[in-house]
């Protein structure tokens, strides 16, 4: 990445702290100024400032201004966001241990190849380079692990109380995970290599907060690491960041017209929920300078848009992880068609050159092309490849024929067991022969979930009872029933928009109040 | 260009661009390439040169939500995205790459 922005046409790079804001007689954006006294003009700034702004580590009850450990914290910007009206806040993330390679026992540990059959990100068949693959390791933590963490949970940043920013729920450091479940005796722990020719490997699951003088001992209670050598000690950041319901959904702020906010300064945690961000505002800024309409993601559309449309909507006060259950229209949200839902509109913007569309446009073709082929090609029973069928893959032809879409709809067939029979076409790539057989298989859930979006529309005035004791109701994420016993909303829609509530948990809230109408209108024996 | 900040300074601007983008991780690489490709004239401001889209954390992308997330900037954008070559799991396609290199 660091050598594309360097090649990039258009783009230059400087290092340089950032730390005032130069608006215009409208109060738009027309330039920044640096630490050092530089200033430059511009239409619009995008902050994408991470951890930095006003970022603070934290090793036991030390604790240093920076954003990542040996790196300067950005001071002073957010001193002027707050002078120009915004609201911010506070967040807290950590990073576990780095540990040398060559001081573990790898045969302590259970090893995690990585897949035999290798898929890609990149849609272009030109990064398509298979390369040789690392291990990772599973490893365990152990009674010693846990008492270790109990004897001194009053010496990390949030239980001795000196930090009580709010860290990402769903990347618990261990000490978290041995507070909040208790009743496990063992957690999993996985060991990840950094990189092919360096020493370092990330301990996946143990971020922690302890003092460095504990940490070592503590890694030492994991099997294989009965020897090991810490190379960097684990740390917890805290930093601040800007409620994005202060956003549009273009990501421009709603007070600076030409200020843009994107990844972690929103709330959100992850490189890829950064980066999607970072994409939107990007189009977006460069939109505005030239005077073009606004690009907006809708949610049923991705999960990008899905992940702006929480944080502008919704009041979250916990760093936002992406995951399937926050949207509700996840059989549509797939990995498969990702280029179907977006090429065209990366096209439409202008980001998608002749040749990436090329490459679109060829696969979209094909899947057609084959689907129709499927719809109209019949394999008869008494044919080889329908007798084929029959006794061995166990399929029955009724009425002496049966397309072959139909043989696909069925479970347990696939476009594989077409081509075993002769039936398939051979020139497909992987890639189309996918899309082609998720199409035809999960047509029926596809629209059967379309009913349940239009249902859940349907529901949205539907009364909810304040006395409802949500933590009772075990279908609902432990993080929706805390937040709606909280707000102990009115109604299915007012519960629907509140940061934490999931599409699927008003799923479940609508089958259980459904459940609960049908038990009261019971009669009584 | 001089222009006054507030009633008191005079600031004179060392250069003029049409997007700047203060942070240089995943956010702000995606970010500065958009604007880029779109056109604009784009600055690009870090703390560090030497760690632009950096892996702080866990040195892998993807997984169930994330992996979409991944794809779908991919799909939108022609060359970008943190790592494209790379190969990957299955159905929430999951990376463990290499975050740092000699």
């Amino acid at each position: 990445m660091k050598s594309i922005v360097e090649n990039q046409p258009n783009l230059t790079i400087r290092e340089s702290m950032v730390t005032d804001l130069v608006l215009g007689t409208n109060g738009e954006v027309i330039g920044l100024e640096t630490y050092f006294g530089v200033a430059f003009g511009c239409q619009a700034v995008i902050l994408t400032t991470g951890t930095f702004l006003g970022g603070t580590i934290w090793v036991g009850n030390k604790s240093m201004a920076a954003g990542r450990a040996g790196e300067f914290a950005a001071t002073g910007l957010t001193e002027t966001l707050q002078r120009l009206g915004f609201e911010t806040g506070r967040l807290k993330t950590g990073t576990p241990a780095r540990v040398d390679k060559r001081s573990i026992d790898p045969s302590k540990m259970e090893p995690q190849p990585g897949d035999e059959e290798v898929r890609w990100f990149s849609f272009d068949p030109a990064y398509w380079q298979e390369r040789e693959q690392m291990p990772c390791y599973l490893t365990r933590t152990t009674p010693a692990t846990h008492q270790l963490i109990r004897d001194n949970l009053h010496l990390t940043p949030v239980y001795g109380g000196w930090v009580d920013a709010k860290g990402p729920r769903y990347c618990p450091s261990i000490e978290d995970k041995i507070v909040r479940f208790a009743d496990k005796d063992s957690h999993q722990i996985f060991i990840e290599p950094e990189g092919r020719d360096i020493p370092e490997l990330y301990i996946q699951g143990f971020s922690t907060g302890l003092p460095e003088n504990l940490q070592v001992s503590l890694l030492r209670t994991l099997p294989g690491l009965e020897q090991c050598v810490m190379l960097r000690p684990a740390y917890a950041v805290e930093y601040d960041y800007l409620p994005a319901t202060q956003c549009y959904p273009t990501l421009m702020t709603k007070n600076i017209p030409g200020l843009f906010c994107a990844g972690q300064i929103n709330g959100t945690t992850g490189y890829e929920e950064a980066a999607g961000q970072g994409l939107v505002a990007g189009i977006n800024a460069a939109r505005l300078v030239q005077k073009k309409d606004p690009v907006i993601f809708p949610r049923e559309e991705s999960y990008l848009g899905t992940l702006i449309d929480d944080l502008c909507t919704k009041d979250l006060r916990e760093p936002y992880r992406m995951l399937t259950s926050r949207s509700e229209y996840r059989l549509v949200l797939r990995s498969d068609n990702a280029d179907q839902r977006l090429t065209p509109v990366g096209r439409e913007i202008g980001l998608i050159d002749d040749y990436r569309w090329q490459i679109y446009t060829h696969k979209q073709e094909q899947i057609i092309a084959e689907k129709e082929r499927l719809h109209s090609t019949r394999v008869r029973s008494h044919e080889p490849a329908g007798q084929a069928i029959i006794n061995e893959a166990q399929q029955v032809i009724r009425g002496g024929a049966v397309t072959l879409a139909e043989l696909l709809r069925r479970p347990g067939f696939h476009y594989a067991d077409l081509a075993k029979y002769g039936l398939a076409d051979v020139e497909l790539t992987a890639a189309a022969q996918e899309a082609v057989e998720i199409d035809l298989k999960y047509a029926g859930y596809l629209q059967r979930q379309q009913n349940q979006i239009d249902q859940v529309s349907k529901h949205t005035n539907r009364a909810l009872n304040p006395e409802i004791d949500y933590s009772s109701i075990g279908t609902l994420s432990k993080e929706a029933r805390e937040k709606l016993d909280r707000v102990k909303p009115l109604t299915i829609g007012q519960a629907s928009r509140l940061g934490g509530v999931n599409p699927a948990d008003i799923n479940a809230l609508l089958v259980w109040t459904e459940l609960q109408q049908r038990l009261a209108n019971a009669p009584r024996t | 260009m001089a222009i006054t900040n507030g009633a008191s300074r005079v600031i004179e601007f060392q250069d003029e661009f049409e997007v700047i983008v203060v942070g240089a991780g995943h956010a702000g690489c995606e970010a500065a390439l958009a604007s880029a490709r779109l056109g604009c004239k784009t600055l690009l401001l870090t703390l560090n040169l030497d760690k632009i889209a950096w892996q702080p954390c866990n040195p892998a992308v993807g997984g169930p939500a994330k992996s979409q997330l991944t794809l779908e900037p991919i799909c939108k954008n022609a060359s970008s995205m943190l790592l494209e070559a790379l190969p990957s799991g299955l159905y929430g396609p999951r990376l463990t790459n290499e975050n740092m290199r000699r």
